[in-house]
């Protein structure tokens, strides 16, 4: 059977719809077009009936007590926006440190650089080669000014999944709050935040094929009750956190969604490590020099973020245009610069420069892993040639040892 | 006896009450202009009220008050319903009445002249 091509390994990115959550938010487009607030006919209650349908699907899908504690935003970006300036903003009596890990969205980083400019600590918490956060390195960066720790549950990168229900642990028995952006491996890797301990969560329907626009905000209500201040004001919608009309067709979606991850989530997980596996052995056994990034037990099941020494990333894309994936620099592929990730794991610009992320999803199928595979390694084979840093690694010589003359 | 301050636009008001009495009630005893809406039933959140000393003597706060406090605006760590905040202990208090709270009290009681506006 012939492969169609373009062919989409880019998941971490974004996944399409998938028709079952389409149809369920059609209606809400123009029948059921109601405002989730009007309280006084069956429109607005028809609205408010389908978005607590979905807070209550929401919260079973991460483990949630109270469907209360979902709190819809427009996305993750918003969502760890508002865990980080409204936690600070309302604890700040309490103290103003702040832990965080290097490896961390840009949502993260860049609030918490905002936060530095208001007077904020932050701390940076390295990882290891394999982009792993210890949960002991938590616990030493934990003083009694600490009011927050947030650690991404699975980079979007690398793939690695961070253990979650140690730092939960920790933060709990030292009574700091805990936010996780859980955007990468929610419904892909088990994530419960009663049982992780979890205070504040960031989650997307785009990342789980529901729309975009649309996402949520995890807020304890029970032991400790949680409060942030909000950061948008307005009708005080949303228990006061995040006031503005809701997206009900995208929180419909947003419901069928994580209701398909929960029946489907576990079977999609097994279905991916196979065909990530499968693309990770022939990659591997056909080509030489092929480095994994990342975590092998700790990965989210369809990520494969692999190094081809001596072939540039960005030539490599341009080689395997059919191939929709992205080189290791992600969600700043817009400039050339090397990921930020790959640096904090000790990894060299050569190696930084020539990753190649490969993210299955859903609707990926074998014939496609196979046709990407067959592409990549006769490309990768065809740039070697032209190399000359593959020749002279040919002939026999450690690149590392070469001095560069610069001109 | 605990002896309870309030403040607003500037003005102070200060009362001994017995422990087991709650914010709003001691308010009404000497007329600090604290709103209540709902009549102190913990249905509103316009007896919001920052207890700025003496927070720990009071009962703490159950989830009833949480969820109306969500109504609230500008919550803080400090924040209490007046209706909701009883004196379990004796010893000092001192609470800021909030905007929202003057509010509502000077609209439900218009002899009464709000310094906040010119007249």
């Amino acid at each position: 059977m012939a492969v169609k091509t373009p062919i989409y390994m880019d998941y971490h990115a974004t996944t399409p719809v998938d028709p079952r959550v389409l149809d369920a938010m059609l209606p809400y487009f123009n029948e059921k077009f109601g405002n989730a607030a009007s309280r006084s006919h069956i429109y607005g209650w028809t609205a408010e009936e389908a978005v607590s349908t979905s807070r209550e699907k929401i919260a079973a899908l991460i483990g949630a007590s109270n469907p209360k504690e979902i709190v819809f935003t427009s996305g993750a970006t918003e969502a760890d926006n508002m865990a980080l300036k409204g936690v600070a903003e309302f604890y700040k009596d309490k103290g103003n440190h702040i832990i965080t890990t290097v490896i961390e969205h840009k949502a993260i980083l860049d609030t918490c650089k905002r936060l530095e400019k208001e007077g904020f600590q932050v701390t940076y918490l390295p990882v290891d080669e394999k982009g792993m956060v210890s949960a002991e390195s938590v616990e030493k960066a934990i003083t009694d000014k600490t009011i927050l720790v947030s650690v991404m549950l699975a980079n979007n990168e690398v793939g690695t999944v961070q253990p979650i229900a140690e730092i939960g642990k920790i933060t709990r028995a030292r009574g700091v709050l805990f936010h996780s952006d859980a955007v990468q491996g929610i419904g892909k890797v088990p994530f419960n935040v009663e049982a992780m301990n979890v205070d504040l969560a960031s989650i997307t329907a785009h990342k789980m094929y529901g729309p975009k626009g649309i996402g949520a905000l995890y807020v304890r209500r029970s032991r400790p009750r949680v409060r942030i201040t909000a950061q948008m004001d307005g009708g005080g919608h949303e228990f006061g956190m995040r006031s503005g009309t809701l997206n009900v067709p995208g929180i419909v979606g947003f419901g069928r969604a994580a209701e398909l991850m929960i029946t489907d989530g576990a079977e999609d997980a097994k279905k991916l490590v196979a065909l990530r596996d499968h693309l990770y052995k022939r990659l591997t056994t056909e080509l030489e020099s092929v480095n994994l990034n990342g975590s092998w037990e700790h990965r989210l099941p369809g990520n494969l973020n692999v190094s081809f020494s001596f072939v540039e990333g960005e030539a490599m894309l341009m080689a395997i245009k059919d191939v929709c994936v992205s080189s290791g620099s992600a969600c700043t592929s817009a400039s050339l610069e090397p990921s930020y990730v790959l640096h904090a794991m000790g990894i060299g610009d050569d190696l930084a420069h020539s990753s190649i992320r490969f993210g299955l999803g859903r609707f990926n199928t074998l014939e496609e892993v196979d046709y990407v595979a067959d592409l990549v390694i006769s490309k990768v084979n065809g740039l070697r040639e032209m190399s000359p840093l593959y020749e002279m690694h040919k002939e026999g010589i450690d690149l590392s040892t070469v001095q560069w003359a610069a001109h | 006896m605990a002896k309870v301050r309030f403040l607003a636009h500037g003005r102070d008001w200060t009362v001994a009450v017995p422990v087991g009495t709650s914010l709003l009630q001691a308010s009404k005893t000497i007329h600090a202009p604290e709103g209540d809406a709902c009549g102190g039933v913990c249905a509103c959140s316009t007896c919001h009220v920052y207890v700025t000393k003496g927070k720990e003597l009071l009962r703490s706060a159950e989830e009833e008050e949480e969820d109306i406090l969500d109504k609230a605006f500008d919550v803080k760590a400090t924040s209490r319903l007046g209706c909701q905040a009883i004196i379990a202990m004796e010893g000092d208090i001192e609470c800021e009445i909030t905007r929202e709270s003057l509010d509502a009290f000077y609209n439900e009681h218009p002899q009464e002249k709000d310094p906040r506006k010119a007249h």
